[in-house]
């Protein structure tokens, strides 16, 4: 009877490895689904963002349906709250391309995901601000010493954020709290704090009952740029460039709807993301949208010969996230000119 | 009894449990054959353990995966020297651990208080029980994300929507355990107290809390499993501190290895809390299982 116990359990015991096994099989088999033999896949998962940009505007307006599902591929949008769950989404390969702030993708890098960087959605404005509650007494960020500041970590705002602080010496003075953007509108609202760094159209909710303390234009200005960028698979982008590239058209296209109306675009994005037209301009206008042929130029991607100041900007801002620990490693410069690659840009314009 | 003392370390819960249920009337197992039958079921756990660790060395050597998703067992190792000797995020490591504790005692501590007689009574009076118990079995199944955001809403950021919610995942099985403890007590030992003139008092000290206290060891015990699994929610909104906020943070940046050792120091520590409820009921309850 022993005997047949310790056997019964072995038994038991390479059962429930082989089940293991065959999971994690399973799970490496899943990520490549769509790698069949077909010169196109039979669908793509993009990871995206709630913000008023031109992949909102894409999807409202069906552009997706034009570049994508009518060739036969379908497309599933997975929304993410910030770029944060975007990067566990990517690194288990579970989607192909993610909207991401420039930091994430700097993470992204960092952690050696297997992607690259594609376009920039745009440059982050007044889109992202540090909001105060009217009556909290706060008029400067100096007053900020001694409070509680909600952000959500890793994103941009959080870069920028850091950076604030770190201008005026308070960095160590303050409580920095980790929130997701709907979180922070409920501990506001509650009066749990009374500053937040967060983004379009979280930002709008927190300045209906305050005002913008800093906002990351103001940062630009002293020389701190963030911005929405795309990532893509990189096993995915060799595969299917000239499907990168529709992508990229699929933004343009939307893009220059703002570009020629921005009313009409504003109308777009406020019934797709409910606000009111009103503020959908608004939070428009608090971000650069930056043409293709814009994009190629020396201030961003540069070309495939002379990589542009974009990947300058990524390599102070990854050490700058190295000084933070946030990342362990910063990447060397000369991998981000590759990770910054203007290569799908180009392609698009052919 | 003599025999449970003396073999008490090695007999294992299920052991305890199989001859409660058999009310009176204990297997005889013979000492030998115990003692046999644990020296394999060690081997056999340690050897478990060998396996799954070799496997987790031999995949990340392969590099069947990137560090990314599979940090390597020396990987992890360092990161917890690391992390031991200068803390994470600047914070030592022994306060992440002591304000999850904070927390978790705290919660269960409450729960303990306010389970414990409220069962009792659910399962003295029907009438209780008609309260309570429809609350209790409405809240236990769901899911604690599903209600934490309402308890954030409610409460706050602070650490009172944390202990509130791991509160409520401790008291149901305190509570649960205490009913059915009462309602498993032999009638015949409550009627012989009171033919023997026991009053309502003595019968409740002297025979109901004595043979509830060993099922309400057990539900204490899985009520800190149950708080324990809940704490890396609890730490998901504004934390800045607690061993599960460090393994939420960790995962914004991907540091995987952060992770594992997170995962591990949870593992570990439960398990010593649980070792030390089991050392404390052996003290406490002498009689389980004779009952």
């Amino acid at each position: 009877m022993k005997i047949s116990l310790v056997v019964k359990r072995m038994l038991l015991l390479a059962l429930v490895g082989l089940i293991a096994v065959f999971l994690v099989g399973c799970g490496g088999d899943s990520g490549n689904a769509n790698q069949t033999a077909k010169s196109l896949p039979e669908e793509i998962n993009f990871g995206i963002l709630r913000v008023p940009n031109d992949e909102t505007i894409a999807i409202a307006e069906g552009l997706f349906d034009k570049y994508f599902t009518d060739k036969g591929i379908k497309c599933n949008l997975i929304v993410f709250d910030s770029g944060a769950e975007a990067n566990k989404a990517l690194a288990s390969g579970s989607i192909d391309f993610a909207t991401m702030g420039n930091t994430n993708a700097i993470i992204a890098l960092s952690r050696d995901l297997d992607v690259e960087m594609v376009w920039i959605h745009e440059v982050l404005g007044e889109i992202e601000a540090l909001a105060v509650k009217d009556g909290s007494g706060i008029n400067q960020v100096e007053d900020l010493s001694g409070k509680r500041i909600a952000t959500p970590f890793a994103s941009t705002s959080h870069y920028i954020l850091l950076n604030v602080l770190k201008e005026a010496g308070i960095e160590d003075q303050v409580q920095l709290l980790d929130m997701q953007t709907a979180e922070i509108v409920a501990a506001w609202e509650r009066g749990d704090i009374q500053a937040a760094y967060t983004w379009q159209p979280s930002l709008g909710k927190l300045l209906e009952s305050g005002k913008i303390l800093v906002s990351s234009q103001d940062m630009i200005e002293k020389g701190y740029i963030t911005a929405n960028v795309e990532v893509v698979r990189k096993k995915f982008a060799q595969k299917y460039p000239e499907l990168v590239a529709s992508f990229i058209s699929c933004l343009t296209e939307a893009a220059d709807i703002y570009r020629a109306d921005p009313e009409k675009a504003a109308a777009i994005v406020a019934q797709e993301l409910e606000i009111t037209v009103e503020d959908a301009l608004e939070q428009m206008r608090g971000s650069c949208w930056v043409t293709p042929q814009e994009l190629l130029s020396d201030d961003y991607f540069g070309t495939s010969e002379q990589p542009g100041a974009f990947t300058t900007v990524m390599k102070d801002t990854s050490d700058f996230l190295q000084t933070q620990d946030s990342i362990e490693v910063s990447p060397s410069q000369t991998e981000f000119n590759q990770y910054v690659t203007p290569v799908y840009i180009e392609k698009s314009l052919d | 009894m003599n025999f449970f003392k003396t073999n008490g370390s090695k007999l294992s819960t299920n052991m305890h449990k199989f001859i409660a249920n058999q009310k009176g009337k204990p297997k005889i197992i013979t000492l030998e054959k115990e003692g046999k039958k644990n020296k394999v079921d060690k081997r056999l756990t340690v050897l478990t353990w060998v396996v799954i660790l070799l496997a987790w060395y031999l995949v990340t050597k392969l590099g069947l995966f990137s560090a990314t998703l599979v940090p390597s067992p020396q990987r992890v190792w360092i990161t917890f020297l690391k992390i031991l000797k200068n803390g994470y995020n600047g914070v030592s490591i022994w306060v992440h651990l002591g304000a999850s504790f904070q927390r978790l005692f705290f919660a269960v501590g409450l729960a303990v208080i306010t389970a414990i007689p409220l069962g009792l009574l659910s399962g003295y009076f029907t009438r209780i029980e008609a309260v309570i118990d429809s609350i209790v079995e409405f809240y236990r199944p769901l899911p604690p994300l599903a209600y934490y955001t309402l308890l954030v809403l409610w409460f706050g950021i602070d650490n009172k929507s944390k202990v509130i919610l791991l509160f409520l995942a401790a008291f149901a099985p305190i509570y649960l355990a205490c009913v059915s403890a009462v309602r498993k007590i032999n009638e015949d030992y409550i009627l012989s107290a009171k033919s023997l003139g026991a009053n309502q008092k003595n019968i409740f000290f002297k025979i109901v809390l004595p043979a509830c206290l060993p099922e309400i060891f057990t539900g204490i015990r899985t009520a800190f499993g149950v708080s324990y699994t809940t704490l890396v929610s609890a730490e998901m909104v504004a934390a800045t501190s607690g061993i599960g906020w460090m393994v939420l943070d960790a995962s914004n940046f991907l540091k995987s290895d952060v992770i594992f050792v997170g995962i591990l120091i949870m593992g570990i520590t439960g398990i010593i809390i649980d070792a030390g409820l089991r050392l404390l009921e052996k003290k406490l309850i002498f009689w389980k299982g004779h009952v």
